[in-house]
């Protein structure tokens, strides 16, 4: 069946079987940074936005995101710039493996948008759907809190 | 050290951009349309003959363009161990085989048009199995009469395969009977370690294909490429210059790449087929089927005098290998060797057998039997603290190896060979002791309320680590000048989004006077970088910096030569300093010039040079753990609620990334200590081989982990390094279960603290 | 890929009841699809996605408040459910992960894999009414609900109402996973009336994931007319304790379980009496 969505801002229609997961239709469309880790949505690596609120596209069959608009580590950051949450990540050493951070920069652009101030304890709880084996999620906070304040005092660039 | 400019700075990785922007750079990236996808037929059974196995079903569903059995594969004893040739494991895995030996044992192998119709397949294979009785204990293993796992009779290097005895390790100094019998305390307590996995995000994944003179690519999710090299090319029995290794991205391995788990399979269907071929495990096969940390039971008995002196120690170590026996022999070496050098005693006895059962293999990962061995060291240490009514601290420093000590056990207890000797050039530990317990000070008392009461308490450990294998790792570096001034870098070493491109590239800019932006790194390929052992024994820091550093030397060398004819001066009087070739008279020219001018002026030359370095040393760095947790008494869940790790890293080429490395195993370490463990039914089944209820702690789960970096500049290597990969896990769970006891009072020996075991052992000390 | 066939979003409740029927077992209600799409059994070939049927929303009924069935549990924590309803805000809070919470949807928690669920739980102690449509259009109590255990026939769960929390009631709800991101070994939840400074009713109600929960009538074990007092509490927690048959399986043994009831009604009930006023004496 034919679906129509939006994603990172432009309109695709592909066609798609009914068991084919969100995830599989995402890096079907070159989007590569999603990722699959687990496959029964307890890792997070593969969050994407939905209409603005992150879920797992493993979770998903792609025929329930048709009409729906998906925002992916590809559409964060406007122009090719990086968005504030991509530079603070990269400066302050947050991500070691690489393999949940697409994932982690979705959750966190979820939280920004609802809390643009969040406590550590506030992030750690939005990111507590994903999993990292790498860092211990100590940077990946840090990085939160400043990337929230540069936003806050109207960082440029990116898509929030 | 002089005023560093490249070296000591916590720079972004040189590859983080790409990942932040989510580029794709893993292997399931890069899998070629068309490409066919090969899925693995596994045991239901744990120990069963294949007494007939058909798969003319499968051959002939439909997508399906190859099905391998062992009547179908080279027969070659080998190991998957990534260790260097000859491989100190027993050669006692075959590509396929008609025997199983674990509850997910590699049966047959399906190749198809996707991986739906691979799977398919599977179900189409009919396989007549001749079930054997099991052993799931190592000490049921060990048993008179037990069933010999490995009955066949082309395996190699087993140490008695009719007791199922993968390997046996012995190792004396002094004489611990003499020394217990002088002892005025004798402390003797078992403790026991679990199945933990490492659980990348990224699961095994390895893609081979045929280039356009029918040499196999193989580009897959490695840490050893060199050894993979060499291991795929001897079992499908093609020459080694036929086989090319590329390590793309990695995303996370901590060991558990440390092998050869997909990659000969895969060289087989690209053999076979001519086509391109992925193959990659479920989640679930990532638990039960690739490899996991050694679990073992650990009988420790310590000699003491009334002051505390450590006279005699003994550590007897009964290890499950699994079915297979990749790092056997080594990883509980390890167990001895990073231990107990610790403590200084005159009488040192250490013993182990390593068991094969029928469950899933255990293999390298992060502390390679470090932190077993410190579990069971330092959950002593502490004992007898509290039993001699001394303070624990001061137990420790009445017998810590000091600077200038020599490490007793070390030319007795190498990795599967006589070992090396080793002194300690350089020790932090005091400065560790002070800065982690500074950070965790202890809070005030817990707040209980009724059906939530809370005890809380605080505790360390303390460990010693080393740098690389003597005498074995070596390392080989390659570096191109180009006519801007970059620098081309090329390095056997493989980077597992640990940094080492970045980090050898910033030893590489500091020797050159260039910035970071100039040294342009390729790594990890068999084709095109010098050879590396690659990356563990926490060694690339070390090993491969210095080859690299020896290499910019060499480059530096040659640009002196060019900078020497360009001014007109004798090379031996021209200084490098700031980026600058200046000779006495104050006449200088840009070190960008000169390479410039090596290219196109009247000498001109490709600069390139290589070095290559073998360790003979094995560094120690030190490093102390505090914890403080809080204990629920009524549900048993324990919260830990700081914890701090300081380690002695010699220096820290990139002081950000060194933390990124503290602060991480830290939390395997929690991990460890308190909620990971693979579970077996009784037939050997792993029955929670998902990340639902295989607990990797979460963010909710943990504090802010302070990660300190205590620097001592070790003279054994060129920029003082020593390494932190692996140490900062060595020490966590005893951290954790001495805090645990000065909550509670009460000892655990068993890891991990799950809340229902806790609470079992709270109920019955009376809490 | 999953073994799906085919995927329907019916624009109307009847359309969606009528292909449920016609197509018979192997078709299926998606909501969230947080339990259909990695656990749907091999015969389930047609999804039904009902979230676009106008059932989702939370509205004010005077003394209930209503849930729609297709309400995502992030909807749930709406400040509004916190000051009418906290007990239910409270449970879905502790949900899963924030990704699950975006898709996982009311109706959802009542009627998918993992039962009795959190909210279930919390809803079980409140008494709700669970509206139901498909056969026919019904209400029927949550506790018939979570006994008869799934959904039968071609129901789906359109709305829940639930009463607010009023003077002198309060409910509470606790939970124990094994870290902070898990499904519960025990669920726990209760609701409290004061009647005349003296307690009134007590609902208990008790969930191990996969198993049949327990309601348990605190005035029939003995609570009726005694001051709620920390030692009262106490009793309760151990009597049900000892009321509810604990499961064993891989997450728990049943020992363990039973230790956590106890624990997890003290907890409740503690806070479910705060709620309905009553100070406790340090």
């Amino acid at each position: 069946m034919q679906i129509r969505l939006t994603i990172n801002g432009k309109v695709h229609e592909p066609d798609v079987s009914a068991g084919e997961t969100l995830l599989e239709l995402l890096r079907r469309l070159g989007l590569k940074s999603v990722k699959f880790a687990c496959g029964t949505g307890n890792c997070g690596a593969c969050t994407v936005l939905l209409d603005g609120k992150p879920v797992l596209a493993c979770l998903m069959v792609a025929p329930q995101a048709d009409g729906r608009s998906v925002t992916t580590v590809e559409g964060l950051s406007a122009d090719g710039g990086l968005h504030p949450l991509q530079q603070a990540f990269m400066e302050l050493g947050a991500p070691q493996c690489g393999f949940c951070t697409p994932g982690m920069l979705m959750s966190a652009v979820g939280l920004l948008s609802e809390n643009p101030d969040p406590t550590r304890q506030e992030i750690r709880e939005a990111i507590s759907g994903n999993i990292c084996r790498c860092s211990g999620y100590v940077k990946v906070v840090d990085a939160v809190i400043a990337a929230a304040k540069a936003l806050r005092e109207g960082g440029a660039g990116g898509n929030g | 050290m002089a005023d560093l400019k490249v070296v000591s700075r916590g720079l972004p990785k040189v590859d983080a951009e790409a990942i932040v922007r989510g580029e794709p750079h893993y292997v399931m990236d890069m899998v070629p349309d068309g490409a066919l996808h090969a899925v693995i037929l596994r045991s239901p059974h744990a120990h069963a003959r294949i007494r007939r196995i058909d798969v003319s079903r499968a051959e002939a569903a439909p997508g399906v363009a190859l099905v391998l059995t062992h009547e179908d594969v080279p027969r070659v004893p080998f190991t998957t161990a990534g260790q260097n040739y000859p491989e100190p494991s027993p050669y006692d895995t075959f590509m396929l085989d008609d025997k199983v030996r674990f509850v997910g044992d590699r049966v047959a192998v399906v190749a198809a048009e996707s991986r739906q119709k691979a799977l398919a397949a599977l179900d189409l294979i009919d396989v007549d199995y001749e079930v054997l009785p099991a052993v799931l204990d190592p000490h049921d293993a060990l048993r008179e009469g037990a069933p010999v796992i490995h009955d066949e009779a082309d395996s190699q290097g087993i140490h008695d395969r009719d007791r199922n005895v993968a390997a046996h390790i012995e190792v004396d100094v002094g004489n611990v009977e003499t020394g217990f019998a002088e002892a005025d305390h004798v402390f003797e307590q078992e403790y026991s370690v679990q199945y933990m996995q490492h659980v990348p995000m990224e699961n095994h994944v390895s893609l081979a294909y045929l280039d356009d003179k029918r040499r196999v690519v193989v580009v897959t999710s490695t840490q050893v490429p060199f050894h993979v090299r060499r291991i795929v090319a001897r079992v499908n029995q093609i020459p080694i210059s036929r086989v090319r290794v590329v390590k793309p991205r990695v995303g996370g391995a901590f060991g558990v790449k440390q092998e050869v788990v997909l990659e000969d399979l895969c060289v087989q269907i690209a053999l076979k087929t001519g086509r391109p071929v992925v193959m990659t495990l479920s989640r679930a096969e990532e638990f039960y089927a690739s490899r996991t940390r050694h679990p073992m039971y650990l009988k420790i008995k310590g000699g003491f005098k009334r002051d505390g002196t450590l006279v005699a120690n003994e550590l007897k170590v009964l290890a499950n290998t699994g079915a297979y026996g990749a790092h056997c022999l080594t990883v509980p070496s390890n167990t001895g060797s990073k231990s107990l050098p610790l403590y200084r005693s005159p009488n040192i006895r250490y013993t182990a057998d390593v068991a094969y059962t029928n469950l899933p293999v255990a293999g390298a990962f992060r502390g390679y039997g470090a932190p077993q061995g410190y579990f069971a060291l330092e959950s002593m240490m502490d004992e007898v603290a509290h039993e001699l009514g001394m303070d624990p601290m001061e137990l420790r420093r009445k017998n810590l190896i000091r600077q200038g000590d020599e490490d007793p056990i070390a030319t007795k207890l190498g990795e599967g060979k006589e070992g090396f000797a080793r002194t300690v050039e350089s020790c932090g530990m005091e400065d560790c002791i002070r800065l982690a317990g500074e950070a965790v000070p202890g809070s005030g008392p817990p707040q209980s309320r009724p059906f939530h009461r809370v005890k809380r308490g605080r505790g360390f450990a303390l460990c010693m680590h080393g740098t690389g294998i003597p005498g074995d790792d070596m390392a080989g570096a390659t570096i191109k000048a180009n006519e801007d001034g970059s620098f081309n870098l090329l390095v056997g070493a493989a980077d597992l989004g640990t940094g080492s491109d970045t980090v050898l590239a910033q030893m590489a800019a500091e020797v050159l006077g260039v910035s970071l932006d100039d040294v342009v790194v390729y790594s990890a390929d068999t084709d095109y970088t010098p050879f590396d052992v690659g990356a563990y024994a926490s060694s690339t820091t070390f090993v491969s910096g210095t080859a690299v550093v020896r290499a910019a030397e060499k480059v530096r060398e040659r640009l002196r030569a060019v900078a020497g004819d360009l001014l007109g001066s004798e090379t031996g009087g021209i200084a490098f300093e700031e980026g600058f070739f200046k000779t006495r008279q104050g006449k200088r020219i840009h070190m960008k010039e000169a390479a410039l001018k090596s290219f196109y002026g009247e000498h001109r030359q490709q600069i390139v040079e290589s070095a290559s370095f073998l360790t003979m040393v094995c560094p120690p760095p030190f490093c102390a753990c505090f914890a403080e947790v809080d204990v629920d008494l009524d549900t048993g869940m324990i919260n830990v609620i700081g914890i701090a790790s300081a380690v002695d890293v010699g220096r820290a080429i990139n002081p950000v990334l060194a933390e990124g490395q503290i602060v991480g195993s830290v939390a395997q370490g929690v991990g460890y200590a308190l909620s990971e463990e693979m579970l077996f039914d009784d037939k050997g089944r792993n029955v929670n081989a998902s990340l639902m209820d295989y607990k990797v702690p979460a963010a909710t789960d943990l504090p802010d982990i302070k990660g300190l970096i205590v620097e001592t500049d070790e003279p054994s290597h060129p920029f003082g390094v020593k390494s932190v990969g692996e140490i900062c896990l060595d020490n966590v769970a005893p951290a954790i279960t001495n805090a645990v006891f000065n909550a509670t009072g009460v000892r655990f020996r068993s890891l991990p603290l799950t809340p229902e075991r806790v609470l079992k052992a709270l109920r019955k000390a009376g809490l | 890929m999953k073994h799906f066939r085919q995927y329907l979003k019916p624009g109307r409740l009847a359309e969606a009841i009528d292909l449920r029927k016609d197509v018979g077992p192997k078709a299926l209600y998606i909501a969230g699809g947080t339990t259909v799409v990695p656990f749907a059994s091999k015969g389930v070939d047609v999804l039904i996605d009902i979230t676009g049927l106008g059932l989702d929303g939370i509205s004010d009924h005077g003394d209930v408040i209503s849930i729609g069935g297709t309400t995502r549990l992030a909807g749930l924590l709406h400040p509004g459910l916190a000051a009418e309803v906290p007990v239910v805000y409270r449970a879905a809070s502790v949900v899963g992960s924030p990704q699950l919470r975006n898709m996982a949807t009311l109706g959802g928690t009542l009627a998918g894999v993992f039962l009795p669920s959190d909210i279930g739980i919390a809803l079980l102690a409140m008494g709700a009414s669970i509206y139901l449509n498909g056969d026919e259009e019904r209400i029927i109590s949550i506790d018939d609900l979570l006994n008869q255990g799934w959904l039968s026939g071609y129901d789906l769960i359109t709305e829940v109402r639930i009463e607010k929390r009023r003077k002198h009631k309060g409910a509470g709800f606790s939970k124990f996973g094994r870290s902070k991101v898990d499904i519960s070994l025990v669920n726990a939840a209760a609701a409290i009336e004061m009647s005349g400074g003296v307690t009134g009713s007590v609902r208990i109600a008790v969930g191990q994931t996969g198993s049949k929960p327990a309601l348990l009538n605190g005035q029939a074990m003995g609570a009726g007319g005694r001051d709620m007092t920390r030692d009262l509490v106490g009793e309760l927690a151990e009597k049900a304790a000892g009321l509810v048959k604990p499961k064993a399986d891989a997450r728990a043994s049943a020992d363990y379980r039973k230790s956590l009831i106890g624990t997890m009604v003290g907890r409740a009930l503690m806070e479910a009496a705060r709620e309905a006023g009553v100070e406790f004496a340090d």
